[in-house]
Protein backbone atom coordinates (compact mmCIF):
# COMPACT_ATOMS: atom_id res chain seq x y z
CA UNK A 1 0.00 0.00 0.00
CA UNK A 2 1.37 3.38 -0.95
CA UNK A 3 1.77 6.07 1.66
CA UNK A 4 -0.74 8.18 -0.29
CA UNK A 5 -3.49 5.59 -0.18
CA UNK A 6 -6.25 6.71 2.16
CA UNK A 7 -6.72 4.29 5.03
CA UNK A 8 -9.64 1.89 5.22
CA UNK A 9 -11.22 2.32 8.62
CA UNK A 10 -13.19 -0.35 10.46
CA UNK A 11 -16.24 1.24 12.04
CA UNK A 12 -19.02 0.13 14.34
CA UNK A 13 -22.46 1.22 13.16
CA UNK A 14 -25.48 1.62 15.41
CA UNK A 15 -28.65 3.63 15.74
CA UNK A 16 -29.97 6.49 17.83
CA UNK A 17 -33.31 8.24 17.49
CA UNK A 18 -34.00 6.54 14.18
CA UNK A 19 -30.69 7.68 12.67
CA UNK A 20 -27.55 5.66 11.96
CA UNK A 21 -24.15 6.57 13.35
CA UNK A 22 -20.68 5.05 13.26
CA UNK A 23 -17.52 5.31 15.33
CA UNK A 24 -14.08 3.88 14.58
CA UNK A 25 -13.64 0.40 15.99
CA UNK A 26 -10.41 1.65 17.51
CA UNK A 27 -12.50 3.91 19.76
CA UNK A 28 -14.72 1.06 21.02
CA UNK A 29 -13.66 -0.34 24.38
CA UNK A 30 -16.56 -2.71 25.05
CA UNK A 31 -19.90 -3.91 23.72
CA UNK A 32 -22.92 -4.77 25.80
CA UNK A 33 -20.94 -4.37 28.99
CA UNK A 34 -22.96 -3.88 32.13
CA UNK A 35 -22.81 -0.15 32.64
CA UNK A 36 -25.33 1.35 35.04
CA UNK A 37 -23.94 4.81 34.33
CA UNK A 38 -24.50 4.52 30.58
CA UNK A 39 -25.99 7.58 28.93
CA UNK A 40 -28.24 7.69 25.88
CA UNK A 41 -26.40 8.66 22.70
CA UNK A 42 -29.60 10.29 21.48
CA UNK A 43 -29.72 12.52 24.56
CA UNK A 44 -26.04 13.33 24.19
CA UNK A 45 -26.65 14.51 20.64
CA UNK A 46 -29.78 16.43 21.56
CA UNK A 47 -32.12 14.03 19.75
CA UNK A 48 -35.46 12.66 20.87
CA UNK A 49 -35.17 9.16 22.32
CA UNK A 50 -36.54 6.49 20.01
CA UNK A 51 -38.02 3.21 21.19
CA UNK A 52 -35.75 0.45 19.97
CA UNK A 53 -33.84 -2.56 21.11
CA UNK A 54 -30.88 -1.03 22.89
CA UNK A 55 -27.27 -2.04 23.34
CA UNK A 56 -24.49 -0.52 25.35
CA UNK A 57 -21.28 0.54 23.65
CA UNK A 58 -18.36 1.90 25.62
CA UNK A 59 -16.34 4.35 23.57
CA UNK A 60 -13.11 6.16 24.26
CA UNK A 61 -12.00 9.58 23.16
CA UNK A 62 -9.02 11.54 24.36
CA UNK A 63 -8.49 10.40 27.93
CA UNK A 64 -12.17 9.65 28.50
CA UNK A 65 -14.34 6.58 28.23
CA UNK A 66 -18.12 6.43 28.40
CA UNK A 67 -20.80 3.80 28.08
CA UNK A 68 -23.47 4.86 25.59
CA UNK A 69 -26.92 3.40 25.11
CA UNK A 70 -27.50 2.98 21.37
CA UNK A 71 -30.07 1.24 19.19
CA UNK A 72 -29.58 -2.12 17.52
CA UNK A 73 -28.50 -3.46 15.16
CA UNK A 74 -24.77 -3.10 15.74
CA UNK A 75 -22.86 -3.71 12.54
CA UNK A 76 -19.18 -3.87 11.79
CA UNK A 77 -18.12 -2.39 8.48
CA UNK A 78 -14.89 -1.27 6.84
CA UNK A 79 -15.12 2.25 5.54
CA UNK A 80 -13.39 3.16 2.30
CA UNK A 81 -12.75 6.70 1.15
CA UNK A 82 -15.32 6.13 -1.59
CA UNK A 83 -17.97 5.53 1.05
CA UNK A 84 -17.52 8.98 2.57
CA UNK A 85 -19.86 11.73 1.39
CA UNK A 86 -18.57 15.26 1.94
CA UNK A 87 -20.71 17.28 4.29
CA UNK A 88 -22.40 20.32 2.73
CA UNK A 89 -20.47 23.55 3.16
CA UNK A 90 -21.58 25.40 6.30
CA UNK A 91 -24.06 22.73 7.38
CA UNK A 92 -24.94 23.51 10.99
CA UNK A 93 -24.45 20.36 13.06
CA UNK A 94 -23.27 18.94 16.33
CA UNK A 95 -19.47 19.26 16.34
CA UNK A 96 -19.21 15.55 17.08
CA UNK A 97 -20.62 14.79 13.62
CA UNK A 98 -17.45 14.61 11.52
CA UNK A 99 -19.16 13.76 8.28
CA UNK A 100 -21.29 11.24 6.44
CA UNK A 101 -20.89 7.93 4.69
CA UNK A 102 -23.01 5.62 2.58
CA UNK A 103 -23.04 2.25 4.30
CA UNK A 104 -25.40 -0.54 3.20
CA UNK A 105 -27.43 2.05 1.22
CA UNK A 106 -28.00 4.10 4.34
CA UNK A 107 -26.66 7.52 5.20
CA UNK A 108 -24.56 7.13 8.33
CA UNK A 109 -23.20 10.00 10.42
CA UNK A 110 -19.57 9.57 11.45
CA UNK A 111 -18.89 10.53 15.04
CA UNK A 112 -15.70 11.92 16.54
CA UNK A 113 -15.68 10.24 19.96
CA UNK A 114 -13.25 12.76 21.42
CA UNK A 115 -15.60 15.64 20.65
CA UNK A 116 -18.60 13.55 21.67
CA UNK A 117 -17.18 12.78 25.08
CA UNK A 118 -15.82 16.26 25.59
CA UNK A 119 -19.40 17.52 25.39
CA UNK A 120 -20.76 14.92 27.82
CA UNK B 1 -34.32 16.51 -15.09
CA UNK B 2 -33.56 19.71 -16.91
CA UNK B 3 -31.14 21.91 -15.09
CA UNK B 4 -33.26 24.98 -14.78
CA UNK B 5 -30.37 27.23 -13.97
CA UNK B 6 -28.45 26.31 -17.11
CA UNK B 7 -31.60 26.73 -19.11
CA UNK B 8 -32.25 30.19 -17.77
CA UNK B 9 -28.64 31.28 -18.15
CA UNK B 10 -28.61 30.02 -21.73
CA UNK B 11 -31.67 32.13 -22.34
CA UNK B 12 -29.99 35.28 -21.13
CA UNK B 13 -29.64 34.86 -17.38
CA UNK B 14 -30.97 37.69 -15.27
CA UNK B 15 -31.47 40.21 -18.03
CA UNK B 16 -34.82 41.82 -17.37
CA UNK B 17 -37.34 41.50 -20.16
CA UNK B 18 -39.67 44.39 -20.90
CA UNK B 19 -43.37 43.69 -20.57
CA UNK B 20 -46.10 45.12 -22.72
CA UNK B 21 -46.49 47.86 -20.15
CA UNK B 22 -42.77 48.58 -20.31
CA UNK B 23 -41.93 47.28 -16.83
CA UNK B 24 -38.84 45.08 -16.57
CA UNK B 25 -39.36 41.57 -15.24
CA UNK B 26 -37.24 38.63 -14.21
CA UNK B 27 -38.14 34.93 -14.40
CA UNK B 28 -38.96 33.44 -11.03
CA UNK B 29 -40.15 30.14 -9.65
CA UNK B 30 -43.07 30.21 -7.20
CA UNK B 31 -42.99 28.07 -4.07
CA UNK B 32 -45.98 27.45 -1.84
CA UNK B 33 -45.29 26.46 1.75
CA UNK B 34 -48.67 25.75 3.31
CA UNK B 35 -50.61 28.98 2.77
CA UNK B 36 -47.66 31.17 1.86
CA UNK B 37 -46.27 31.88 -1.57
CA UNK B 38 -42.65 32.72 -2.11
CA UNK B 39 -40.75 33.44 -5.31
CA UNK B 40 -37.10 32.87 -6.11
CA UNK B 41 -35.30 34.16 -9.17
CA UNK B 42 -34.99 31.20 -11.50
CA UNK B 43 -31.29 31.86 -11.98
CA UNK B 44 -30.71 30.91 -8.34
CA UNK B 45 -32.51 27.57 -8.66
CA UNK B 46 -30.45 24.62 -9.76
CA UNK B 47 -33.33 22.21 -10.02
CA UNK B 48 -36.67 21.24 -8.51
CA UNK B 49 -37.00 17.64 -7.38
CA UNK B 50 -39.59 15.45 -5.70
CA UNK B 51 -39.28 15.42 -1.94
CA UNK B 52 -36.30 13.12 -1.26
CA UNK B 53 -35.60 11.11 1.90
CA UNK B 54 -34.21 13.52 4.48
CA UNK B 55 -31.75 12.50 7.19
CA UNK B 56 -31.95 14.58 10.34
CA UNK B 57 -28.68 15.99 11.66
CA UNK B 58 -28.11 16.59 15.37
CA UNK B 59 -28.07 20.23 16.43
CA UNK B 60 -28.70 21.51 12.92
CA UNK B 61 -31.43 23.91 14.04
CA UNK B 62 -35.16 23.35 13.94
CA UNK B 63 -35.57 24.90 10.48
CA UNK B 64 -32.89 22.62 9.02
CA UNK B 65 -34.79 19.40 8.39
CA UNK B 66 -31.60 17.53 7.64
CA UNK B 67 -29.63 16.54 4.58
CA UNK B 68 -30.71 14.78 1.41
CA UNK B 69 -28.60 12.90 -1.09
CA UNK B 70 -29.03 14.43 -4.53
CA UNK B 71 -26.85 13.31 -7.40
CA UNK B 72 -24.25 11.82 -5.06
CA UNK B 73 -23.91 14.94 -2.96
CA UNK B 74 -25.50 16.00 0.31
CA UNK B 75 -27.67 19.10 0.40
CA UNK B 76 -29.06 20.74 3.55
CA UNK B 77 -32.86 20.94 3.44
CA UNK B 78 -34.62 23.86 5.11
CA UNK B 79 -38.22 24.74 5.94
CA UNK B 80 -39.09 28.40 5.24
CA UNK B 81 -42.22 28.28 7.41
CA UNK B 82 -40.16 27.15 10.36
CA UNK B 83 -37.74 30.00 9.74
CA UNK B 84 -40.63 32.46 9.68
CA UNK B 85 -43.05 31.12 12.27
CA UNK B 86 -41.58 28.00 13.85
CA UNK B 87 -44.39 25.91 12.36
CA UNK B 88 -43.48 23.22 9.86
CA UNK B 89 -44.52 23.31 6.22
CA UNK B 90 -47.18 20.65 5.62
CA UNK B 91 -45.97 17.69 3.59
CA UNK B 92 -47.94 16.61 0.54
CA UNK B 93 -47.72 14.12 -2.30
CA UNK B 94 -46.92 17.06 -4.56
CA UNK B 95 -44.17 18.15 -2.20
CA UNK B 96 -41.00 19.38 -3.87
CA UNK B 97 -37.57 20.62 -2.95
CA UNK B 98 -36.10 23.57 -4.82
CA UNK B 99 -32.32 23.51 -4.84
CA UNK B 100 -31.07 27.05 -4.32
CA UNK B 101 -27.49 28.03 -5.16
CA UNK B 102 -26.26 31.39 -3.95
CA UNK B 103 -23.38 32.94 -2.03
CA UNK B 104 -21.24 29.91 -2.97
CA UNK B 105 -23.58 27.74 -0.93
CA UNK B 106 -26.38 25.35 -1.73
CA UNK B 107 -29.52 24.33 0.08
CA UNK B 108 -32.88 22.77 -0.61
CA UNK B 109 -36.13 24.53 0.22
CA UNK B 110 -39.15 22.38 0.98
CA UNK B 111 -42.31 23.44 -0.82
CA UNK B 112 -45.84 22.09 -0.76
CA UNK B 113 -45.90 22.80 -4.48
CA UNK B 114 -43.95 24.81 -7.02
CA UNK B 115 -45.02 26.91 -9.98
CA UNK B 116 -42.95 28.48 -12.68
CA UNK B 117 -41.78 30.28 -14.61
CA UNK B 118 -43.32 33.51 -13.41
CA UNK B 119 -42.32 36.83 -14.88
CA UNK B 120 -42.17 39.08 -11.84
CA UNK B 121 -41.17 42.74 -11.83
CA UNK B 122 -37.59 43.50 -10.88
CA UNK B 123 -36.97 45.34 -7.64
CA UNK B 124 -37.10 48.90 -8.94
CA UNK B 125 -40.59 50.22 -8.65
CA UNK B 126 -42.00 46.93 -7.44
CA UNK B 127 -43.85 46.41 -4.22
CA UNK B 128 -46.75 44.74 -2.52
CA UNK B 129 -50.04 45.49 -4.14
CA UNK B 130 -48.54 47.95 -6.56
CA UNK B 131 -50.66 46.81 -9.43
CA UNK B 132 -47.86 45.00 -11.16
CA UNK B 133 -50.02 42.02 -12.04
CA UNK B 134 -49.38 41.81 -15.75
CA UNK B 135 -52.28 39.51 -16.37
CA UNK B 136 -50.03 36.85 -17.86
CA UNK B 137 -50.99 33.23 -17.53
CA UNK B 138 -50.44 32.66 -13.84
CA UNK B 139 -50.45 29.57 -11.71
CA UNK B 140 -53.58 27.57 -12.24
CA UNK B 141 -55.75 27.24 -9.20
CA UNK B 142 -54.52 30.53 -7.82
CA UNK B 143 -56.41 31.06 -4.63
CA UNK B 144 -55.66 34.71 -4.22
CA UNK B 145 -54.81 34.12 -0.60
CA UNK B 146 -51.41 35.35 0.41
CA UNK B 147 -51.56 33.26 3.56
CA UNK B 148 -49.32 35.55 5.54
CA UNK B 149 -49.45 39.15 6.54
CA UNK B 150 -46.89 41.64 5.43
CA UNK B 151 -46.24 42.31 9.09
CA UNK B 152 -45.12 38.74 9.56
CA UNK B 153 -42.46 39.30 6.94
CA UNK B 154 -41.28 42.67 8.21
CA UNK B 155 -37.69 42.58 9.32
CA UNK B 156 -37.02 39.24 7.65
CA UNK B 157 -33.70 39.89 5.92
CA UNK B 158 -34.14 37.22 3.25
CA UNK B 159 -37.43 38.59 1.96
CA UNK B 160 -36.58 41.30 -0.55
CA UNK B 161 -40.07 42.52 -1.41
CA UNK B 162 -43.63 41.44 -2.07
CA UNK B 163 -45.19 41.30 -5.51
CA UNK B 164 -48.78 40.71 -6.55
CA UNK B 165 -49.04 38.48 -9.61
CA UNK B 166 -52.07 36.65 -11.00
CA UNK B 167 -54.01 37.19 -7.79
CA UNK B 168 -51.26 35.79 -5.57
CA UNK B 169 -49.02 37.80 -3.28
CA UNK B 170 -45.47 36.49 -3.57
CA UNK B 171 -42.73 37.19 -1.04
CA UNK B 172 -39.71 37.47 -3.29
CA UNK B 173 -36.71 35.86 -1.64
CA UNK B 174 -33.21 37.31 -1.64
CA UNK B 175 -31.46 33.99 -2.30
CA UNK B 176 -27.98 34.86 -0.94
CA UNK B 177 -29.54 36.29 2.22
CA UNK B 178 -31.74 33.21 2.62
CA UNK B 179 -28.84 30.79 2.25
CA UNK B 180 -26.72 32.73 4.71
CA UNK B 181 -29.56 33.02 7.24
CA UNK B 182 -30.54 29.36 6.97
CA UNK B 183 -27.01 28.11 7.42
CA UNK B 184 -25.94 30.72 9.92
CA UNK B 185 -23.19 32.08 7.70
CA UNK B 186 -21.99 35.65 8.16
CA UNK B 187 -21.87 37.85 5.08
Amino acid sequence: MSADTPPRVPVLCFGASGLRFAVPVAAVAALDAAAPAAVSLAALLGLEPHAAATRTVTVTGGDRARALVVDAPLLLRVLDVGDVVPAPVALPRNPAVLGFARIDDELVQLLDTERLLAAS
Amino acid sequence: MTDLRELVEAAGGERPAPTAAGAATTPCVGLRTGGRWFALEAATIGEVVALPPITRVPAAGSHVLGVAMLRSRLVPIVDLDRMLTGIATPRSERGRVAIVRAAALELGVVATETRGLLELPVADGAGAGDGTDDGAAGPEGASGASGASGGEREGVPWIAREVQHAAILYAVIDAPALVRAALGVAR
